[in-house]
């Protein structure tokens, strides 16, 4: 029954996904997003060593979850892509689960601007993403957990004037720039992660 | 010694050193580069590198024990479990090491290139210490939690945390426990304590030890001697700690510094890297001295960098001024009679005072920056007499104010 084992396989993919995938390690980070989101302050918080500069903490709290994303996804390459009936059809639905998972985790920011928790979960997420196809296993957090501490720490403008236009992750909701950035971050994320030859993820794993 | 060569060889901070120096890159040139003419405040900033630094080694610690995990029974069924654990900590210490001095290579060439005479004291080349010594357990932090933890997100995980707790340190104290570095203004005549040097370094090596010592214990045939070892030195890590938090807040204490000075009326003095700054700075404030002079106050007939406002009879530096911003002139001159002390909000007239008082001398020695829309009548249509009279008033509430 060619019909019934066609609809079939994305459960299979899916099934086969979050057995090897570390879902319960990655809903126990977005746990702890979440949580976080409850505690962080909401007012700024002085740059050490920049007179005059401060900067908010909480649009940094997507990278507890993302930090976590590409170890995870990447235990889905090698004899689990092998086994899979569409490695490619696996990957996609690795990343929509993950962006699902992200979403979720956003509801959680109710007390702050959600354009701005969105947007950095997704250009968190992207990153990730890329990071997963491109780095190794152990290397792969790095730019993930990186890029938010540098645009904390070097982003904000002495003498209260803003921030860095570069230090997107921290710049306010209406910034066409940072929302721009985080979409080409997400979606080139996705594509390279989706589209990466074997070969290339197997030197990952 | 070939197997710690080895080690160092084959250590995974090798994969991360592009970034690592991107990072000492970033921190020297991102930022402001005015402790250019002051060696204890280049080696002190350059030291704030431990902020970014640590997370990234103490996630390299990680990665560099989980790189052994395949080979874990080898070391579990070991009698000699210290050594290697160390081992694995100096392979990764090597090459943070190696960027830390490029680093400070690099910060000690742009000190010499703005020519500041003169190679650092041996009190100053001791900063260097502390920062060394929290880098390296921050390594050990990771290596202790990579020994336990086999998963790869520990390493993200480690990096997050070191972060957060660096600046939940900076923000919420005991600073002294975090801060080995980083000083947005100029550290002329201020040097760290040092004894909260010497106990920071002391507490971040039990710290080390400490880590480094529960890793050993931990795993098959835990040993009465290993377990001693562990116990003694998370007391003497505890202790450690402890001996930091009692330095107290005050992270500094008074230094002597070679002094340079240039000229007369007044004579201008400021650290031996500013001495190239000193002829400029003269002559930016020596118009304004002699036009003081001229309406009968009485003025200072030298300015040093680091005196504090309001001395009268010496003038305030400051260092930005003497590295070319000399457009501050009027600003400094004024200081030298408000002290630190006065209480603006109680006395906003004197406030006014201050303002209109720079503006006028800036105007007068034809400094169009300054210019203020309105001055009393006395100075604007006054006679000699009545703008001397206005002048010394103001001088003399300027002064008063505490």
């Amino acid at each position: 029954m060619p019909s019934s084992a066609a609809a079939s396989r994305p459960l299979t993919d899916l099934w086969l996904g979050l057995r090897v995938w570390r879902v319960r390690r990655l809903l126990a980070w977005a746990l702890i997003a979440a949580a976080c989101w409850q505690i962080v302050p909401t007012t700024p918080i002085p740059v050490p060593t920049q007179d005059g500069a401060a900067s908010v903490l909480w649009p940094l709290v997507p990278v507890l979850y993302c930090m976590a994303c590409a170890p995870s996804l990447q235990r889905l390459h090698g004899h689990m892509e092998t086994l899979a009936p569409s490695a490619t059809r696996l990957r996609a639905i690795a990343v929509a689960m993950t962006v699902t998972i992200g979403a979720l985790v956003g509801l959680t920011a109710w007390r702050f601007d959600n354009a701005v928790t969105y947007r950095n979960t997704a250009a968190l997420l992207g990153l990730a993403l890329l990071s997963s196809a491109l780095a190794s296993l152990r290397t792969s957090w790095l730019p993930t957990v990186l890029t938010p501490m540098i645009m904390w720490l070097f982003g904000a403008r002495p003498d209260h004037q803003g921030m860095h236009p570069w230090a997107f992750l921290l710049s306010p909701a209406d910034s066409v720039l940072a929302s721009v950035v985080a979409v080409a971050l997400l979606v080139a994320g996705a594509a390279v992660y989706i589209a990466a030859p074997r070969t290339t993820l197997a030197r990952a794993h | 010694m070939s197997a710690l060569w080895s080690a160092i060889r084959r250590s995974s901070a090798r994969f991360v050193l592009p970034g690592i120096i991107g990072i000492v890159l970033l921190h020297v040139f991102g930022r402001s580069r005015a402790w250019e003419h002051e060696w204890v405040w280049a080696f002190y900033q350059f030291n704030f590198i431990t902020v970014m630094l640590g997370p990234i080694v103490a996630g390299i610690g990680v990665w560099e024990v989980q790189r052994y995990a395949k080979a874990r029974w080898l070391f579990d069924g070991s009698n000699k479990r210290f050594a290697p654990v160390a081992q694995m900590w100096a392979a990764v210490m090597a090459w943070v090491l190696a960027s830390y001095l490029a680093g400070i290579v690099l910060v000690a060439v742009l000190v010499l290139a703005s020519g500041t005479p003169s190679l650092p004291d041996g009190r100053t080349w001791a900063l260097l210490l502390p920062a060394l010594a929290l880098l390296g357990a921050e390594v050990a932090l990771g290596v202790v939690l990579g020994w336990y933890i086999a998963s790869p997100l520990v390493s993200p995980a480690v990096a997050v945390g070191v972060f957060l707790l660096s600046l939940f340190l900076y923000t919420q104290g005991p600073a002294s426990l975090i801060i080995v570095g980083g000083a947005t203004g100029s550290m002329f005549g201020n040097m760290p304590k040092a004894s909260l040097q010497w106990a920071q370094v002391v507490g971040y090596a039990a710290v080390t030890l400490a880590c480094l010592s529960v890793a050993a214990w931990w795993g098959g045939g835990r040993s009465r001697s290993r377990r001693t070892l562990a116990v003694g030195s998370v007391a003497l890590a505890v202790g450690g700690v402890g001996l930091i938090v009692a330095q107290g807040s005050n992270l500094f204490a008074p230094y002597e510094e070679d002094v340079a000075c240039y000229g007369q009326d007044p004579q201008v003095c400021g650290g031996r890297g500013y001495a190239n700054g000193l002829p400029q700075a003269h002559d930016a404030l020596q118009p304004y001295i002699a036009l003081l002079s001229e309406q009968g106050i009485t003025v200072p007939d030298r300015f040093m960098q680091g005196e504090d406002p309001g001395t009268i009879t010496v003038g305030p530096l400051s260092a930005p001024f003497l590295s070319g911003e000399t457009g501050d002139a009027p600003v400094l001159v004024v200081n030298t009679y408000l002290s630190k002390s006065c209480d603006f909000e109680a006395h906003p007239d004197v406030l006014d005072t201050v303002f209109v008082l720079q503006s006028w001398l800036a105007e007068q020695v034809g400094d169009a920056d300054f210019a203020e829309d309105q001055y009393p009548p006395a100075l604007t249509d006054g006679t000699d007499a009545e703008r001397r009279a206005w002048m010394e008033n103001a001088v003399d509430a300027v002064k008063r104010c505490r």
